[in-house]
């Protein structure tokens, strides 16, 4: 009640000292300032002070503002700033506007007022920054520091070749002691290796009782109230052993960077226990010295739990001379309990609701120190895996019937982990000409899709080599100087002088520009050499385990399995018996084969029905079910009345038969048609006199002075003319004649056939049995022939093939174009 | 009073045929074996121009064993190349549309009138092994519509069914559609590379004997135990191009030798097909 009546009072008296100022300041705006200040001096003076102080009270004004809004503008120094600022400083003032609005509406409730963030909020909103797979920084990534291994004080050969011989100097908890234990074999292609050292305590060391037992699942610890331990120094290093030896179980990670080190470096290892985590540094210069953790590592009783330990193994005996013996791998437990997912993501999210961002993954993990964000992802890989143990544990015990051998998954996933323990590292060496090897190119190529012709191959493999060989020598993974794919690209396209070969290799491969001219050398000399070198496929057709394509080729080639195609073909159909499938087959049957005489019934029964139905018939009513065969064929032609076939085409019979006789007519009469001939060449000429005088007429009226050319002419035509005419009346009179012969002759026959028909009905009834069959009437020669003209389906097909697709014209809309539309 | 709008059913009531799924037991003890050599497939009859509306057509019918089973029969009809509707965007070449059908009584398991998977799957298959022949750039614009009616779809008819073996009929019958829709696409005068045939070969397991496993090409499954492994391909033989292959079957991974022996032979079964092919073609021509 007081504030607001405050307020009023405030308001009040601010909008009266704004309008007198504003009254004020348009009063001096009327006037003519620059004449006042010309006539009376004292007045510049004033307004020179007034101006000054508005100034510098406007630029107090932007400047505490800008502290409020994070808007920025230059100090103005005379009153023409204003205009050139004058955008920034509306931008001000809107701000404050803005602000002044928003906290009026706050205070009467029109909207509500952002709260600070509750704690349950917070968590939500981590949980949801952790999930994002936004991309890792490039800089954690690919960290350009200098190379750790530099320092080591037992330095890795990157040329060494031959068995690659365990770092192991000493073997606690050994059953094999360590020099009976240090020997080599043969493996399957013929190389010298140095066995596991551990080989015989994996395989037969038994796991610890606990591990089949069920379990009560240990909580881990609240992740963000305890923290890990970064062990960086020996003596840290011999404490913590000491605690690990205490315990039953440990979970255990590392984390591993390939690409700036020619054989990998092991760059960070994670161990839990149920109380602690620990972190250790495994890129400093003593690292050898952590062999004393195969204290631990290797004995039996102490359970290691690792996910996915397939490379971790490797890792540990390549570069710190590490064995484990007692493994269990989350991972096959996972695939044994047959999880949807398999990754240690999918088991934290599971057991621990802990969403992993697995983005750090691929980070570069030789970043020392350690970016905090890093150093807790590491730690979440190992802080709940022994919790998820408990878990996969009872699950496996529940699922698992001890004894028989299949459901007994427990032991399933201790089998597989003594595998994954098993592994050896060995050197990464390659053969370069057949390309096998951890290193060799002969994988990649059996993968992927392009084949190479000699050239390219050569160029391929040398290009290869030359990579390879200098990864080694600078100590980098060859992927760093170039990917599979530019080297790929190399052998594809094979650049022809430096400057195409450089646009192929990838921008930032730095590393390669010293080395341009080497690698160009490298590529033409492959290409030399490798004109009429053997194709990639020659390479793959070598190899026995891909013999297949030869071979089928082989097979290919050879027909002589192959029945002959009258073995294979069947003459009759199973279902429709020897009836032609269409009318197209008709004619062909007709001209081959006249075997089918025996009368067939046109349905479509088996031919086994069919043959059976007439076998039975025939023995039931001998005569009367079997219509005669053979009608004869004169009849055929006499009988022209009821027929399907004949039916519809008796005129044009009739009418041929007839034109023979007409044309037997004239050959008689050929002496009367003279007499005719003579008489209508009279009347003829008549015709033609008649023309003439008209001709004649017309000739005098025109009175011309070429007459006599003219005449002669005429003459010409008109002998022409008679003799066409005469031809022309020959031909009407042979018509004529024509004509009235057809007439008597079509008279006489109608006379005879009435006759004939006459006493054939008068004879006897319609014999069915003599009748022809209207179903399957038989063919004459002339039907024959005529079945040639029938309606053909098949005719438009046979004219020069189906036709395309006619082109569509699109009415176009009249007077209209795209360009003008609307 | 009749109501002539709608086609009513009959008045009466019918019994619908009720089949005994139960297997006969006549054929526990009496087991059918194959009688052809192995590498022989069955006779085949094919011939083209059966149905004069279509720009060509083609019946096929794979004679049955004899002994109770029932063959295979197929129709085929060619529709174009027409032109394409209006609607379709342009295509430079021919559009192929196949349409696998089986008739309602094709198999003892009655099939619906709406297409099924396998429909649709014999469909697709087909289309891959058609358009690896056609020479498809010479009619641009165009489509042609692949018609395929199974009449009769099943090897045999108790077998099948009770040994859930559907499949390799279906390869059987995929087989037969590649042969007859090829001699449908040459009698409808489409340019084609090369005449393509369909051929089965399968790794089967024979009865009583505990021997090896044996390839034999157009497997019929009641002859044989077990089908192990069967693959169908379509094949090119001018050219010697296989345009489709279907693989399907257990088999040792280890064992790289019988997948190649397995196509081999699906090859020479296609070749044999082939010639039956090329005969019936001959024959429209002389």
């Amino acid at each position: 009640m007081d504030g607001s009546l405050d307020f009023k009072s405030l308001r009040e008296s601010l909008q009266a000292a704004l309008v007198a100022t504003t009254r004020t300041a348009n009063s001096i705006a009327s006037e003519d300032l620059q004449f006042q200040r010309t006539v009376n001096p004292t007045v510049g003076g004033q307004l020179d002070n007034s101006s000054g102080r508005l100034l510098s009270l406007a630029n107090g004004l932007l400047k505490s503002t800008a502290n409020l809004t994070g808007q920025k503008v230059g100090a103005l120094e005379d009153a023409d700033d204003v205009d050139i600022q004058w955008r920034n400083i509306v931008d001000v003032i809107d701000s404050l506007l803005e602000k002044a609005d928003t906290c009026l509406d706050e205070y009467t409730g029109l909207i509500k007022r952002k709260d600070a963030p509750t704690p349950a909020d917070q968590g939500r909103a981590q949980k949801r920054v952790k999930s994002s797979n936004d991309r890792l920084d490039w800089s954690l990534k690919r960290a350009n520091i200098l190379k750790p291994q530099n320092n080591f004080e037992k330095k890795v050969d990157n040329f060494a070749t031959g068995p690659w011989k365990p770092l192991l100097s000493s073997k606690p908890h050994a059953k094999v002691s360590l020099e009976d234990s240090l020997t080599t074999f043969v493996d399957d292609d013929n190389n010298t290796q140095y066995k596991h050292p551990y080989e015989t305590e994996i395989k037969t060391t038994p796991y610890p009782e606990h591990v089949y037992k069920k379990r009560e699942p240990k909580e881990y610890l609240p992740i963000d109230s305890t923290s890990a331990i970064w062990v960086d120094t020996y003596e840290g290093v011999l404490e913590m052993l000491e605690e690990l030896k205490q315990a039953k179980e440990i979970a255990l990670d590392l984390e591993h960077h390939d690409f700036r080190s020619y054989t990998g470096l092991l760059s960070l290892m994670q161990i839990s226990t149920r109380e602690k985590d620990w972190v250790i540094d495994t890129l400093q210069p003593w690292r050898h010295k952590l062999e004393v953790l195969n204290e631990v590592f290797a004995n039996p009783n102490i359970v290691k739990v690792l996910h996915g330990a397939f490379m971790d193994v490797i890792w540990l005996q390549r570069d710190l001379g590490l064995y484990v013996v007692g493994l269990f791998d989350t991972y096959h437990a996972c695939a044994v309990l047959g999880y949807p997912g398999r990754s240690l993501g999918y088991l934290l999210s599971k057991f621990a609701e802990f969403e992993a961002d697995k983005k750090y993954q691929l980070a570069d993990w030789r970043i020392r120190p350690l970016p905090e964000e890093m150093f807790y992802y590491a730690r979440s890989d190992t802080h709940y895996l022994l919790y998820i143990f408990d878990m996969i544990i009872n699950e496996l015990v529940e699922r698992s019937t001890p004894g028989k051998p299949k459901p007994d998954l427990l032991e399933q996933v201790l089998e597989r982990s003594k595998d994954v323990a098993l592994q050896r590292y060995e050197n990464l060496s390659y053969n370069v000409e057949t390309g096998q090897g951890p290193r060799g190119w002969y994988n990649v190529l059996l993968k992927s899709p392009t084949l190479y012709n000699g050239e390219q191959f050569a160029v391929y493999k040398a290009v290869h080599q030359w990579r390879d060989n200098l990864a080694r020598r600078e100590d980098e993974s060859p992927f760093f100087f170039m990917t599979q794919q530019v080297l790929a690209d190399i052998a594809r396209i094979l650049p022809t002088d430096k400057k195409a070969l450089w646009s192929i290799l990838d921008s930032n491969a730095k590393g390669l520009k010293s080395h341009l001219d080497d690698l160009f050398d490298v590529i033409q000399k492959a290409r030399e050499e490798g004109v009429n070198g053997p194709k990639m496929m020659d390479i793959f057709k070598s190899e026995s385990s891909i013999l297949a394509p030869a071979k089928i080729a082989a097979v290919i080639a050879d027909d002589s399995d192959i029945p002959d195609v009258k073995e294979l073909k069947a003459d009759r159909s199973q279902f429709w018996g020897g009836v032609t499938l269409s009318s197209v087959w008709d004619g062909t049957a007709a001209k081959t084969a006249k075997l089918d005489d025996v009368l067939e019934i046109t349905l479509p029964y088996p031919a086994d029905f069919m043959d059976g139905s007439t076998a039975e018939m025939e023995v039931d009513q001998p005569e009367e079910a079997v219509p005669e065969p053979q009608p004869a064929p004169e009849e055929v032609i006499v009988n022209q009345e009821f027929t399907l076939r004949n039916g519809g085409k008796r005129k044009r019979e009739e009418e041929s038969e007839e034109e023979e006789e007409a044309s037997d007519a004239e050959m008689e009469d050929s002496a009367p048609q003279t007499e005719t001939d003579v008489q209508t060449g009279g009347e003829a000429e008549g015709d033609d006199s008649d023309e003439e005088e008209e001709e004649e007429e017309e000739e005098a009226s025109d009175k011309s002075s070429k007459k006599s050319k003219k005449a002669a002419r005429k003459a010409a035509k008109e002998k022409k003319k008679q003799a066409k005419e005469a031809l022309k009346a020959q031909r009407r009179a042979e018509k004529a004649a024509k004509k009235e012969a057809k007439k008597k002759a079509q008279e006489e026959a109608a006379a005879a056939a009435k006759q004939a028909e006459g006493e054939e009905k008068e004879d006897q009834p319609f014999d069915y049995s003599q009748a022809a069959s209207v179903l399957r009437a038989r063919k004459t020669q002339e039907d024959v022939k005529k079945a040639n003209k029938r309606f053909n389906p098949y005719e438009n097909k046979s004219q020069g093939g189906p036709k395309g697709a006619r082109a569509h014209y699109t009415a176009k809309a009249a007077g209209r174009t795209a360009t003008f539309k609307k | 009073m009749a109501d002539r709008r709608r086609i009513n059913g009959p008045v009466g009531t019918t019994n619908p045929p009720i089949y005994d799924d139960a297997p006969e037991k006549q054929s526990e003890g009496f087991k059918v074996t194959r009688s052809r050599p192995a590498n022989v497939i069955r006779k085949m009859y094919l011939k083209t121009g059966v149905t004069p509306s279509a720009s060509g057509s083609a019946y096929l019918e794979i004679e049955s064993s004899g002994n109770g089973g029932s063959g295979l029969k197929l129709s085929c009809s060619v529709h174009g190349p027409r032109a394409l509707p209006r609607s379709t965007p342009f295509s430079p070449h021919i559009i192929l549309s196949t349409h696998v059908k089986f008739a309602p009584f094709a198999t003892k398991q009655r099939r619906g009138y709406i297409r099924d998977p396998i429909e649709r799957d014999l469909g697709t298959h087909l289309e891959t092994a058609l358009r690896g022949s056609i020479i498809a750039d010479r009619w641009p614009k165009s489509g042609v519509d692949i018609i395929i009616s199974i009449v009769e779809g099943e090897q045999d008819r108790e077998t099948s069914k009770a040994q859930g073996i559907e499949a390799w009929d279906t390869m059987n019958a995929l087989s037969g559609c590649i042969t007859v829709a090829s001699a449908a696409l040459a009698d409808a005068g489409i340019d084609c590379v090369d005449t393509v045939a369909g051929g089965v070969a399968a790794l089967v397991q024979d009865a009583g004997n505990d021997a090896a496993p044996s390839i034999v090409v157009d497997p019929i499954p009641s002859e044989h135990e077990k089908v192990l492994a069967a693959c169908c391909i379509a094949y090119l033989p001018t050219r010697q191009e296989v345009t489709n292959l279907w693989f399907k079957g257990d088999l040792p991974a280890s064992d790289m030798d019988v997948y190649t022996q397995l196509i081999e032979k699906g090859i020479q079964a296609s070749k044999s097909a082939n010639r039956v092919l090329v005969d019936c073609l001959n024959e429209t021509v002389g």
